[in-house]
């Protein structure tokens, strides 16, 4: 028989607890590799008029893009699907990855939300994020 | 003596990875030029390769057949206006991409189709008619 010790058992149930956190991140981390089974190539530039950020999606239909925007956060998601013409089956080799994308960006303090716009040429997404002119205006207040 | 024998440890242990640095590199390289594919069969008659060739166009695509190999040969261009310094980030590569795979017996070289649409190349090959196969019946 051994004395009574509330230390110890804490101390189990805390290894459990550790235990179950481990296997519930390697869990959410399994899903989220699901997702990320094909993460586009992201170039980003930027001149004096705007900003301009280029995904490669090869195969990628223009429907099945979506842009939104929340706050300053960009969002380019959407799904690269196999092609329709042939069945999974007839493939006997695939490098390319297929499934569901989604990457997001910082908008700068001068974007110019409202004129986002989109291009879709020869498998790449160019999303053109114009500069706010008026934000650095300088207003000059007179003295009465 | 021991301190000896760990300069000589740390010497080779350098000079290894210094010169594994240049195939790391060209490795790199090389891996860096080759597209993704995709190989399919339709059929017993009928091959099909998908090549990701995002970003090129259709006019910088080579494609050539040579005794049974088939090499596809891109570049993927800046535009025009844009330096590759424009970029602060660049995750995709540009300059000249190139592959070759070699090609089954008997396909018909007059019948092979190639179509580009959105930056991937699907190339078509049929085999010859007289290597078809056939059924044949039964009287």
């Amino acid at each position: 028989m051994t004395r009574y010790n509330p230390y110890q058992d804490s101390q189990v149930r805390k290894g459990f607890e550790m235990l179950n956190t481990i296997m519930g991140n390697l869990d959410a981390a399994r899903e989220e590799s699901a997702i990320a089974s094909f993460i586009p190539a992201v170039n980003t530039r930027v001149d004096d008029d705007a900003y301009y950020i280029e995904l490669d999606l090869p195969g990628v239909k223009k429907d099945d893009i979506e842009i939104t925007t929340e706050d300053n956060i960009l969002t380019v998601s959407g799904e690269r699907k196999m092609r329709e013409e042939l069945k999974e089956d007839d493939y006997y080799k695939v490098e390319s990855r297929y499934g569901k994308f989604s990457r997001s960006f910082t908008l700068p303090e001068d974007a110019d939300v409202e004129n986002i716009h989109a291009e879709m040429k020869n498998g790449v997404l160019e999303v053109i994020i114009p500069k706010r002119k008026d934000i650095h205006q300088v207003k000059k207040i007179e003295i009465k | 003596m021991d301190a000896t024998k760990k300069g000589i440890g740390k010497n080779l242990e350098e000079k290894i990875e210094h010169d594994l640095d240049v195939p790391k590199e060209t490795f790199a390289n090389v891996a860096s030029h080759l597209p993704f594919a995709n190989l399919a069969k339709k059929g017993n008659d009928t091959f099909v390769i998908e090549v990701d060739l995002p970003g090129v166009s259709k006019d910088d695509i080579e494609l050539i057949v040579e005794d049974n190999i088939l090499t596809v040969k891109a570049a993927r261009k800046m535009k025009k206006e844009v330096k590759k310094d424009d970029y602060y980030l660049c995750e995709s590569n540009f300059g000249i991409i190139s592959r070759s795979f070699v090609l089954p017996e008997g396909i018909d070289l007059e019948k092979v189709d190639a179509k580009y649409e959105n930056g991937k190349l699907i190339i078509t090959l049929e085999k010859e008619e007289s290597r078809k196969a056939k059924k044949l019946s039964i009287k």
